[in-house]
């Protein structure tokens, strides 16, 4: 599949996402949302299924929360034990488009690229220093490792009659100790082994980024939101 | 190939008639060491007195545990200096750049391959593709022959279908093959292995036997270090030992009966031969597997496992790495259901895991023992006296004890919780032949006092010195074999020559 280059595609998430944030007006705040949504769901449906349970689970939220603090207005719905006015739906609804574009945004980029793929494409085209980009592929590297170390920890504690889930600060301490004590272990040797395949040395490769048509569309579309507020003032 | 250059000293002396000028020559070595000292801040001289040179061929270096093996490698790559903020005095020249400058430390990548003992430790990308190219792009080839030479070396390595897929999904010989193609993608001079053979059953020691012989027979400069000589006796022109950071030995073509005894006595396997014990009079069953699958997420990994156990009995399961030694164990100790059968378990089953370190809950190795003896019941005087190394242990952290003692307090945890049955994952990974014995005394002790083992290992030590019964896990099938032949067979297959 012809993709946008990782770059752009960064840069644009990191744009909606702020827009999210700086829009006021309804209109241009719900036209941000929906072409997030747009973009973004489809694309992540399938692969982060969580983030649409915690977008809803936030939502919900949100709208306890505005029953409490928000509920002036018109009243909208009323039910037998509570009235529900137009502040609620008001505050629902801007947190929620904003909720709805960061998410649309970030399904749109994570679920378009492999994590290598992004780490490679901020090394090369955004030319992130190698403090940043070494950590971020070394995490990538760690994440299955932190989880087997966490399980293999829990199969102990459950065999010494321990609890598995960690309430107290104790069971917290007894789950990290391991786990620190591995982690530093491991980053010790490879940071040698890092070292010894020339590290100190390694200097960002530059890629010449060509744009396609993927490219056009996303400029498009971030143009086309950088201007609501012209369009709706 | 290198050349080798010709130096002439040149001096002049008087004698009754004339003056002569001598030439001495001397041909450059790729590897020359004239350490005085080295060691790191609260021990500064783990190495003394380390004058050798070496050239194209294998070069194995070996001693016990602690002798300084690993921090000669250090010393010698620049690392202890630049890295571990250690110190060393003397001269070193690696195929003529000087580690010890801040200079020379930055042109070593260049010049050498560096193999560590753990592929977990040395792996620090996500892919394979990652980690080849990893090297490459550090040193500064071009994209395409980055991309060319990754891909070269990722076929060679049988890797190549593998390329993207993350590294934690590969087997343990895998990931060996990983690291050394890493390692070598930019053809160095001088290859360096640490403790090569630990971590990889016998099928992976032969592929890195067979790796070695190849590379000295093209022209590399071999450094081995390893406290099992006999995996790479036969392959090394030259055998160094090391004792207290000195050498104390160097043998060329072959040992000796003599030579093997004084190597035993300083804690080093120089046998070539592994003896095998004679079974013992066994208790009244533990354990019954009446057809047992054991796997993970319904599917099963070994199919139909048969299986009794007495008290007193040692039972070393053997088989490749990803075989379901390991899933066995935690089937049995009921961390895992078993997918298909019945398991007959009289009293309780403890498993241990291959890294000890999971086990330990407290900050001091006094603190571990007294939550041992609340938690289980157990005097704590009891408990210490089967941590013989306590006493000057007694205030350091569990996780700061030395690879066997961490080994040896997760076998007395479980020997804590359960008297009946405890279930050891490869146990003596990384010990060298001291630490084994010890390590061997305490099974046997335990042993004697009733308890039975099952022993997951790739160790033919534990199978011919210390198991009473073998079985072998192999195409999915778990079956009985004899002690000896188990012996030679793991030998065999790691291509040792008696």
């Amino acid at each position: 599949m012809n993709k946008p280059c990782v770059a752009l595609a960064f840069l644009y998430t990191l744009t909606a996402t702020v827009l999210a944030f700086l829009y006021r007006s309804g209109t241009s705040l719900l036209v941000v949302a929906l072409v997030n949504a747009l973009l973004g769901f489809p694309l992540g449906f399938k692969r982060c299924r969580f983030v649409f349970l915690l977008l809803l689970l936030a939502i919900w939220g949100v709208f306890l929360n505005s029953l409490l603090v928000a509920n002036t207005g018109e009243a909208v719905l009323q039910t037998w034990f509570l009235t529900i006015r137009s502040g609620v739906f008001e505050a629902v609804a801007r947190i929620g488009a904003r909720l709805i574009t960061i998410a649309g945004a970030a399904l749109f980029f994570v679920s378009l690229y492999t994590p290598r793929e992004i780490v490679k494409g901020l090394e090369a085209e955004l030319m992130l220093p190698k403090i940043i980009s070494f950590p971020l592929a070394y995490g990538l590297r760690l994440l299955p490792v932190l989880a087997k170390d966490w399980n293999e920890v829990k199969t102990s504690r459950k065999q010494r009659g321990y609890r598995t889930v960690p309430l107290t600060p104790s069971d917290i301490a007894s789950y990290l100790q391991p786990i620190l004590s591995l982690s530093i272990e491991r980053a010790l040797w490879t940071g040698i082994a890092i070292e010894l395949r020339g590290f100190h040395s390694r200097r960002p490769r530059r890629v010449e980024i060509r744009l396609s048509l993927p490219d056009y569309l996303l400029v498009f579309l971030l143009v086309f939101q950088l201007s609501l507020p012209i369009l709706y003032p | 190939m290198r050349f080798s250059r010709l130096v002439c000293v040149s001096s002049s002396y008087l004698n009754i008639y004339n003056s002569f000028i001598v030439c001495l020559i001397w041909v450059e070595k790729l590897i020359r060491s004239r350490i005085r000292r080295a060691g790191y801040t609260g021990n500064p001289e783990v190495l003394k007195d380390l004058y050798f040179d070496m050239d194209e061929g294998i070069t194995l270096i070996t001693g016990a545990s602690g002798s300084g093996k690993t921090t000669f490698l250090l010393a010698i790559t620049g690392v202890l200096k630049h890295l571990l903020r250690g110190n060393v005095s003397g001269e070193i020249a690696l195929d003529d750049i000087d580690p010890l400058t801040p200079k020379g430390f930055r042109r070593i990548p260049g010049t050498i391959g560096f193999v560590l003992q753990d592929p977990e430790k040395q792996i620090a990308m996500p892919t394979p593709w990652d980690e080849v190219s990893f090297t490459l792009e550090n040193l500064g080839f071009p994209g395409k022959i980055v991309e060319r030479r990754t891909k070269e070396m990722l076929g060679r390595y049988g890797l190549l279908d593998k390329a993207y897929t993350h590294v934690e999904e590969l087997s343990g010989g895998e990931k060996r093959r990983l690291t050394i193609a890493a390692a070598i993608a930019h053809e160095p001079s001088v290859l360096l292995f640490d403790e090569p053979s630990a971590s990889i059953d016998p099928w992976g020691i032969k592929w890195i036997r067979e790796e070695i012989a190849r590379f000295a027979s093209k022209g590399y400069t071999v450094v081995v270090v390893e406290h099992k000589i006999r995996y790479f006796a036969d392959l090394a022109g030259r055998i160094l030992v090391l004792d207290r950071g000195r050498i104390v030995a160097e043998y060329r073509g072959g040992l000796s009966s003599k030579d093997i005894n004084r190597l035993l006595s300083m804690g080093i396997d120089a046998r070539l031969e592994i003896s095998v014990s004679k079974g013992k009079e066994l208790g009244e069953p533990v354990l019954r597997l009446n057809a047992v699958d054991v796997g993970y997420r319904g599917k099963p990994l070994v199919k139909s496992i048969d299986l009794d156990l007495h008290r007193g009995e040692v039972m070393a399961i053997i088989g490749r790495n990803g075989c379901g030694k390991t899933t066995l164990l935690k089937t049995i100790a009921g961390a895992l259901e078993p997918l298909a059968g019945d398991i007959e378990l009289r009293g309780k089953a403890f498993y241990t895991p291959q890294q000890p370190d999971y086990l330990f809950l407290k900050l001091s190795l006094e603190e571990e023992v007294r939550e041992l003896s609340k938690k289980t019941g157990i005097e704590m005087d009891e408990l210490i006296k089967l941590i013989p190394w306590f006493g000057e242990n007694r205030k350091r952290s569990p996780y700061r004890l030395s690879h066997g003692q961490r080994k040896w307090l997760s076998i007395v945890i479980g020997y804590s919780y359960s008297h009946d049955l405890i279930l050891l994952d490869e146990p003596t990974t990384g010990l060298d032949y001291r630490l084994f014995v010890e390590l061997k005394g305490l099974i046997n002790r335990l042993s004697k006092a009733g308890t039975a083992f099952i022993i997951a290992t790739h160790d033919p030590r534990v199978v011919g010195e210390l198991a009473d019964t073998v079985v072998l896990i192999d195409a999915g099938r778990a079956e009985y074999v004899d002690k000896e032949e188990a012996v030679n067979y793991l030998e065999s297959v790691a291509g040792v020559v008696a």
